[in-house]
């Protein structure tokens, strides 16, 4: 096919391609741009004038979508220049069929300052990947460090405890105690970011199977309910719909709730009352924390489940351990049992954790 | 919310249609899914039983499925198929694949050969870096790392753009809904890393490893797996198509159903019961 004249100057290159490839025409700003003259496209690959990465992407991804829709936006492309540097440029392509014949149309802009932008974001997208990666293997890897000798030290402290040192006065037993309170704080601690980095590497388990949803709640319920006399909290646990049957692991849904029964332990006031409730919600079990604490500020609501967060809350919470990971752990482990956790909550008036789990499967 | 897969079924989004006994499995390449079988697969209904999937992380696979650790080799796709092949008890499988799903397949014939009968390689590459001085892949490591910076930028658009399409062309519903599931579907992440591991791993030597008849098909003029750069597999047959580029199953659908049923009949296949 012989380049019809093209005089009239455009601020967009335009390629036609045979649906092989090849390039039939191409206008006079396209020459321009890559310092060809218009003669010397005609019938070369399309891709040879693509930067490497190009040529592979143009053959691998883009002849067979334009095959599939007809037509891409926004493609972004390296076009080679003549001399051999290449140019980042964005352009549209259709896949153009008639009665008589179907060709490829190519319209591009050069991009060069946003080019050298798109590279800058990428650079450092990378870096903040590589940053967050690092950071998780090392939290994993310090986690295990600290773990060890802290082990040796509570062995120490219970043999202290049981005597196998000899007798200890009230007084050394009560430090011996207090040193053994902090070891297991800080132990808790440490699982916490071990749990964490072991999510965050993508190595969370859960075997999950039809359970009824009272069960659940009962378990949690016994097995902290020695806290609720301490913190002087209420614990009520309202009757479950019978047949209630929910797909989860029980272990990993007891870690959850015994964490969000624990949060509201630490946030509600003494006289206030924590109840523990599960019902259908549309395809879903929902197992329910309530709690009459302090509330979480909206502002602040969608921010509890984002690691290493710890709300500052109307109640002085400086004196609450932890790191600001057990939320986002809980939410970990629902979403690897196929589900999620939401929360609701007024300031002053107190806080609704749901864990939102699949219903049982028909066998 | 997107439960857990209740079985490997549902992970991978496998499919099964046809009316014969002995399956022919095609698995897809990088960026697509099953879909991209649509101009190829129906051809062997009439004989074969057909099996059809998406890894996990593209098409209807169930996302949440993905596991960094497992999915960070190409035996990690490899071994959902092999759970797919044990799932639906299939044995004499043809499995025919696309591009990165080649090794995938040679990959999982060595994993459990029992299971699989022939392969149909469609552009295979075991390798697309150059290692000078034997080996021509096609590319430089440089080279494969702007492709990563190039799908990655794509990708932002691509999303980016698919939303509105889908709301403009609502006398298609059903069409648009597929290409925007179809291309990239899953989350970026996930994508850029089932690129990395496809075109920067080297797997020539597991091509020594696999027993099973093989037809290696490649294009003309294919940037991507350059002819000959592959012909390290034992007992294999290679064709060579007049189609160019990459996706012949895509741009010349005809073309490929008749070379893959000329080798199937040479071989005296389907073999049924």
């Amino acid at each position: 096919m012989i380049p019809p004249p093209d005089r009239a100057p455009t601020l967009i290159g335009s390629f036609q391609l045979a649906t092989d490839g090849q390039v039939l025409n191409a206008n006079e700003t396209a020459a321009q741009w890559l310092g060809f003259a218009r003669a010397e496209f005609i019938n070369r690959p399309f891709h040879s004038l693509l930067g490497s990465g190009g040529q592979f992407f143009w053959q691998s991804q883009i002849v067979p979508m334009l095959r599939l829709k007809g037509c891409l936006e926004e493609v972004y492309l390296r076009m080679r220049e003549k001399v051999g540097a290449t140019i980042p440029v964005l352009g549209n392509v259709a896949l153009i069929s008639d009665a008589a014949r179907s060709f490829i149309e190519f319209s591009f802009i050069r991009i060069p300052q946003r080019g050298h932008l798109e590279d800058e974001l990428l650079r450092a997208k990378k870096m903040a990947e590589q940053a967050s990666d690092a950071k998780t293997k090392f939290l994993g890897m310090m986690s295990h460090e600290l773990r060890t000798p802290l082990q040796a030290i509570s062995l120490f402290n219970q043999a202290l405890l049981e005597n196998a040192y000899g007798e200890l006065t009230a007084e050394i037993k009560e430090a011996v105690q207090s040193s053994q309170d902090c070891a297991t704080s800080v132990t808790a601690l440490i699982d916490d970011i071990l749990n964490y980095s072991r999510m965050e590497g993508g190595t969370v388990q859960v075997t999950t199977e039809n359970l009824p949803a009272e069960a659940a709640l009962e378990r949690a319920e016994v097995s902290i309910r020695h806290r609720f006399q301490q913190a002087g909290l209420n614990c009520v646990r309202t009757p479950v719909e019978s047949g209630l049957m929910a797909c989860y692991d029980a272990n990993r849904l007891q870690q959850i709730l015994l964490n969000l029964i624990n949060n509201a332990l630490k946030f509600t006031p003494r006289g206030g009352s924590v109840t523990l409730s599960a019902h259908r919600e549309q395809e879903a079990a929902a197992f329910e924390v309530t709690d009459t604490g302090c509330g979480i500020p909206p502002e602040q609501l969608q921010r509890v489940f984002e690691p290493f967060v710890q709300l500052s809350t109307t109640i002085e919470s400086s004196d609450k351990p932890g790191v600001g990971l057990g939320l986002a752990i809980c939410q970990e482990l629902a979403v690897a049992m196929g589900g999620r956790i939401a929360v609701r909550s007024t300031v002053g008036v107190g806080s609704t954790f749901s864990v939102l789990l699949p219903l049982a499967r028909q066998s | 919310m997107n439960f857990m897969p209740t079985n490997v079924s549902s992970r991978n989004h496998v499919q099964v249609s046809g009316h014969g006994q002995q399956p022919i499995m095609f698995a897809h390449g990088f960026g697509f899914d099953q879909k991209m079988w649509r101009f190829v697969a129906p051809a062997f209904e009439d004989r074969f039983k057909v099996i059809l999937f998406d890894y996990v992380g593209c098409g209807h696979s169930d996302i949440s499925a993905y596991r960094v650790e497992r999915y960070r080799t190409l035996e990690g796709y490899a071994r959902d198929i092999v759970e797919i092949a044990e799932a639906l008890d299939l044995r004499n499988i043809i499995f025919v694949g696309h591009s990165v799903s080649s090794m995938i397949g040679v990959l999982a014939a060595k994993l459990a050969p029992e299971r699989f009968s022939h392969l149909v390689l469609i552009v295979p590459s075991a390798c697309y870096i150059d290692m000078p001085p034997d080996y021509r892949g096609g590319f430089t490591r440089v080279d494969l790392e702007g492709l990563l910076d190039l799908m990655e930028k794509n990708y932002v658009g691509w999303a980016s753009f698919l939303a509105p399409m889908i709301m403009k062309n609502d006398d298609q519903p059903a069409l648009q809904k597929e290409l925007a599931t179809s291309f990239c579907a899953a989350d970026p992440g996930i994508a850029r890393r089932f690129a990395a591991v496809t075109f920067l791993s080297d797997h020539r030597a597991d091509l020594k490893g696999t027993s099973q008849p093989t037809l290696i098909i490649q294009c003309s003029d294919d940037a991507i797996a350059p002819a000959g750069a592959h012909r390290q597999l034992a007992g294999s047959e290679l064709r060579q198509l007049q189609a160019n580029g990459h996706c012949p199953h895509m741009t010349n659908p005809l073309e490929t159903i008749g070379v893959i049923n000329e080798y199937l009949a040479a071989q005296g296949l389907p073999r049924n019961p």
